[in-house]
Order: C-alpha cells, then structure tokens, then sequence
C-alpha cells in the first residue's frame, strides 16, 4: 500500500511510476506490478490513477489521514 | 567517503528550477520570446505532473479582467490583506499582465475558464474588495508539459536542483543537479537561472501526525528559499505564516470555494463566531481568521465545523464540482470514507498553519517587477518568491516576465564561469548520507524538526520561545549531518529535510526581528502584541552575511 493494483487490467507499462510526484512508485522486481516503495510519502494527488490508461490502479489513503 | 563523485558538464541559456506552474509558463514564453535560446527545465518530479498544481486548479484567484476590475484595485485589495507590506510595482504589475495569462491559457487548451450564460467570466470577490477570482478547470500540466515540448524546451526529469551557483563577481551561472533516480550528477552551466519550486509545504507538523498529509505539495521543501540564500540573495516576510481552515484529517487548499459561496463558519454551540471578530465574517483576512479559530478552540467552543446547510442544492453542487474536480480530487474519496454528505452534514475543522508560502502569503525570495532577485542572472516566480499573494497569476506573470526578460539579455551575458571545485564539494556533501556506515534516521530528524514548529514559531509568538527554538535549530543542524540513508530517494530527502531546516530558521530570525505584531495570527507577538507604526510600510529581509556566513535580519522600507 497506498496502491491497489488490479493485476487483471495492469499491464505494467510503468506510466505510474513515471509520473508519480513524489517519485514513490516502483515495479515490483519479483511480480512486475507497481508497488508504493514510500507508502509514508505519499500526498494522496492521485496521480498514479489519472496516469493509468488502464483503469487498473487506485491509490489508497494513508491510515494516518483515514 | 573521499574518492571523487564524477560528473558530467552541461550548458544553457536559461536554467528553469522547478517544473511546477512557473516554470513551464516560463519555459513556453522563453522560446516564444526568443526561438534560439536554449532552455532547460529541471524537475525533481515531472514536468507533466510535478508541483502544487499536478491535477490541476479550480480557480484563478487572482486575475484582473477588464470591465470587471482593474488594476488599481487590485493593488488596492493586496494593499489591505498585506496591511501595506507589499512591494506595488510588482503587484501593479501582475495585475497588469494577468489577463494576458488567462487567454493564452484558453488559447493553448491548458485551462477552462466557465462563463455565464451572456458571456461573461464567472467572478467572484475573493479579495477585501474587487472580483478576482474566477474559475478554472482543466487537467493543467500535461498540455504545459506538451507545448514546452512541442517549441524545443529541454526537459530533465526525476532532475533535483541542489545548489545555485556563482562566479567571483556574485553572479549565478549554473547550478549542480542530481538525477535522483540514476545518481548521476550534473553540473549545468547557465548564462541565466530562474528558481520556480515551491515554497515549503513541508513547514509544520499537520494535526494529524503524517508527515506528508501537508496543505500545500509536501514535495516542494523549500529548496529554493535555501539555494538563492546560500547564493547570497534576499528573502522577505519570512515571519509571515499563513493560518487556513482546513478539513481535520485533510488539510488542502481550495477550502475558499466554501466560503466564497457562503458556507458559515460555526463554534460547537451552533454560533457564527467570525462575526464577532471581523466585520467580514468567514471572508476575514486568513490571519485574523486563524486568530478566531485557534481563540474559539482554546476557549472551550471547539470542535469548529463548515456549515453548508444552509445553501440551495445547486449552490452545493457547484461547490462539489470545484472542490471534486481537480486540485486535490481526492478529496472526494475522502468524504465518502467518513460519510459526510457536504451540503447535508457538518464538517469538522482544523486550523492549518502556521504554513509558509510566497503565493498564499508573503514569505518567499525578494523579486523585483521583473522577477530579479538581489542576485544577478538569477530570477525567481511562484510561490518560491514574495509577491503578497500572488497565487498562480504570481507564477504565470513571473515565470513570462522572468524568462522573456533572461532571453533578452543573453547577448550582454558573458559565458558562464563555474569553479568546478564548488561543484565536487556540493556533490560530496548531497551524497554523504549515502555513505555514512551509521546514521540518523532522515524521517526522525524530520519529525523533530516539524514539531517544534507549533509549540515555538506559531502565532502567539514570544522571544524567548524562539530563543530557545534556535538552540534546538542548532542541535537539528548537527542531527542532520548524521543523516544516513540508504538510496537516492533518501538522499534526495535528506536534502528537503537541511531546506526544511533553514526555512524554520529564516522565520525564527524574521519573527525575532520583527518587534510589533501584524496581520492577526499571520505575526501576533504575545511580548509585542501591538502593531507599531515604525514597522507600517517596512519589511524584514533575511540574508547571509558575506563576511560571517551567519543570518542576518534587517529592516527595509518597501513602497
């Protein structure tokens, strides 16, 4: 967390993890899939899902801010 | 570690720091004004999607159309929220090229302004008295970030700006950049620098305790304020704090769009409080506002809420699709997490603040009408710079001037020269906590640093809390020079966390300095609780002494 990836519709273009603000996301080097490497740095923008062309990611609050 | 950290040599015409709102508008003007010059954008995020702004913005808070207001005016409405700090000329102006801004935003397809049914703009009184604000949607960056490209700016991305650098005469002519993804380290010559990142969202610490849940871009910490300090520049207004209203839980800009359309402000008991401290209600000045607030809370009459129930569903309705649409959308989610139905519910607040921001409020770089900080070559526009709540028409207007006027002048600028010398040591200090065997965790000094904040610079302010605030800014400078970390995007934080540092500072000294108090919350002095005439027109500027490297405060008259 704080992403959610729907594994069916990611096709792990790395859109996300290039344009995410705070530089956070990574792919994951066993799955593929975009992971949030500094869940405790995330700004909740959102842009990792108006980045997904796939509809295939949700950001997810920080428990802090929940 | 002691081997030399290699690095590569770049050069250009204009350097922009910072990709966010200024700089792009900076970078498209730069090559409309001048095709030959080459220009470079660094951000330490995108340029597609770095800064305040990355989803956008509701509203143009600060434009003056022709036939709705005027420029006079405006400078009249800064006059009275700024109570007579202000730089004019500079706010004469923006108010003069704002229009320009908005067409060209239209025209480019960046930005949307809604117009009434004859035609004209939607504006509203934002200000203490004129309408300048209208509003704005559209998905900003990415048609910025495409248009800088399409006219042959160069763009470096994931691209962290670290130090301004100078020549023997004063003059800035370049700065080291770090890749903050490769490692890779760069020095850009630069005939020509314009800072554009932010001021410090990363100020104090929010109620809620995470770090990062900030009002205003937490990935803008004040790297700009730091690096044309240690250039030698001049800031102002550092002790000016900005004290908003926010969501508890979510503090974030755009909470004006309740009030504008007439949202109350209500105590536990049910009471419209603001009436009782200004005769403008919720619209009050945000620092007599954060004043009321924090008075009402402290007196036993909080919790605090918005109160929408009283306004028509359509007026709800727009409220949403500002607040919902773009800037920070998520805020939306937020909402049906917690099950408040905003036209239907109360919603509880926080005070936000004390916050730091040359856009919202008046702390930031010392410029001049045309951007120029006290550096030669060296510019800076958005909310890194002192334009008195300048908002985005700060960092549209700024960012054209500053790069129209950098590629005018590039022929009677001599070749930058660097001492590469000064490089390699910034390099070595960047990347130190990379190679520390042990360390400090970069997160904890952080927090320390943030949450001495509230408790010792927040309005009450009183000397000889922010006495003992600078010993501890002392102590937090030694802490950060044990900061370990263990990749680039520690290092890159470990570089926020020094700039985090030196803003507090630079306020402390500011708010020390300043002997009366001023703008409600915004500078209220407990030790010096009333405005004094020898400070009416007058400013505080903050700068490095060249002889001694210390800060240093001084008063300056401002017209």
């Amino acid at each position: 967390m704080p992403i959610k990836v729907d594994t069916e519709k990611c096709t792990q273009c790395g859109n996300c993890e290039t344009q995410c603000p705070g530089d956070l996301i990574r792919m994951d080097p066993e799955t593929g899939y975009p992971m949030n490497a500094y869940p405790d740095d995330c700004w909740y923008c959102a842009v990792c899902e108006v980045e997904c062309q796939f509809d295939a990611l949700r950001m997810v609050f920080p428990t802090l801010i929940i | 570690m002691s081997q030399t950290i290699p690095f590569e040599t770049i050069t250009t015409d204009l350097l922009i720091i910072g990709g966010g709102t200024a700089g792009p508008m900076a970078g498209i003007k730069a090559k409309k004004k001048n095709p030959e010059a080459d220009v470079l954008i660094v951000d330490k995020a995108t340029v597609k999607r770095g800064g305040s702004i990355c989803r956008g913005m509701d509203a143009y808070n600060n434009v003056t159309i022709p036939g709705e207001a005027t420029v006079d005016e405006y400078v009249e409405a800064v006059d009275i929220i700024s109570d007579g700090i202000q730089d004019k000329k500079v706010n004469r102006v923006l108010a003069e090229n704002s229009f320009q801004m908005l067409k060209d935003l239209e025209e480019w397809g960046a930005a949307a302004f809604p117009r009434n049914e004859d035609g004209s703009f939607m504006v509203q009184q934002f200000h203490p008295k004129g309408k300048f604000l209208t509003e704005m949607r559209g998905d900003i960056k990415p048609v910025m970030a495409k248009l800088c490209k399409k006219l042959g700016v160069r763009t470096m991305d994931r691209t962290m700006a670290t130090r301004v650098l100078t020549d023997a005469q004063g003059r800035a002519t370049g700065a080291t950049l770090l890749n903050v993804r490769t490692g890779e380290c760069t020095l850009c010559k630069a005939k020509t620098v314009l800072i554009c990142t932010g001021s410090n969202g990363r100020f104090n610490l929010p109620d809620t305790g995470f770090l990062f849940g900030s009002f205003d871009c937490p990935f803008n910490a004040g790297e700009g304020l730091s690096m044309v300090y240690e250039a030698g520049g001049e800031l102002c207004n550092m002790e000016h704090h900005i004290f908003s209203p926010m969501i508890k839980d979510f503090e974030g800009p755009g909470h004006s769009t309740f009030t504008r359309y007439g949202a109350y402000l209500i105590n536990a008991e049910g009471e419209r409080f603001m009436l009782n401290y200004h005769e403008k209600g919720e619209r009050a000045p945000s620092g007599i506002r954060g004043m009321a607030m924090r008075r009402e809370v402290v007196e036993g009459r909080g919790p605090l809420y918005y109160d929408l129930r009283h306004l028509d569903a359509e007026t709800v309705e727009i409220i949403k699709d500002g607040l919902f649409s773009c800037e920070r959308p998520t805020e939306k989610e937020f909402f049906q997490n917690r099950n408040i139905d905003i036209g239907k519910d109360l919603i509880e607040l926080t005070v936000s603040g004390p916050n730091i921001c040359g856009g919202h409020g008046l702390a930031g770089v010392k410029v001049d009408e045309t951007a120029r900080t006290t550096v030669p070559n060296l510019y800076a526009a958005g909310d890194v710079a002192s334009t008195c709540m300048g908002f985005v028409g700060a960092a549209w207007v700024f960012g054209s001037l500053a790069a129209e006027d950098a590629v005018s002048r590039l022929d009677e600028i001599q070749a930058p020269e660097v001492d590469e010398a000064d490089a390699r040591a910034e390099f070595q200090r960047l990347l130190a906590p990379l190679h520390r065997d042990e360390g400090l965790e970069a997160k904890e000094v952080e927090y320390k640093i943030r949450r001495m904040v509230k408790p010792y610079l927040a309005s009450p302010k009183h000397g000889g809390r922010m006495e003992s605030a600078l010993r501890l800014v002392r102590q937090y400078r030694g802490e950060i020079d044990q900061i370990k970390v263990q990749d680039l995007h520690g290092v890159m934080k470990a570089n926020e966390i020094s700039s985090i540092l030196d803003t507090v500072e630079m306020s402390l000294q500011a708010s020390l300095f300043r002997t009366e108090s001023r703008w409600g919350y915004g500078h209220y002095r407990s030790d010096f609780p009333e405005k004094s005439p020898e400070w009416d027109g007058c400013r505080v500027v903050v700068r490095k002494n060249a002889d001694t490297n210390a800060m240093e405060t001084v008063k300056e008259t401002v017209a």
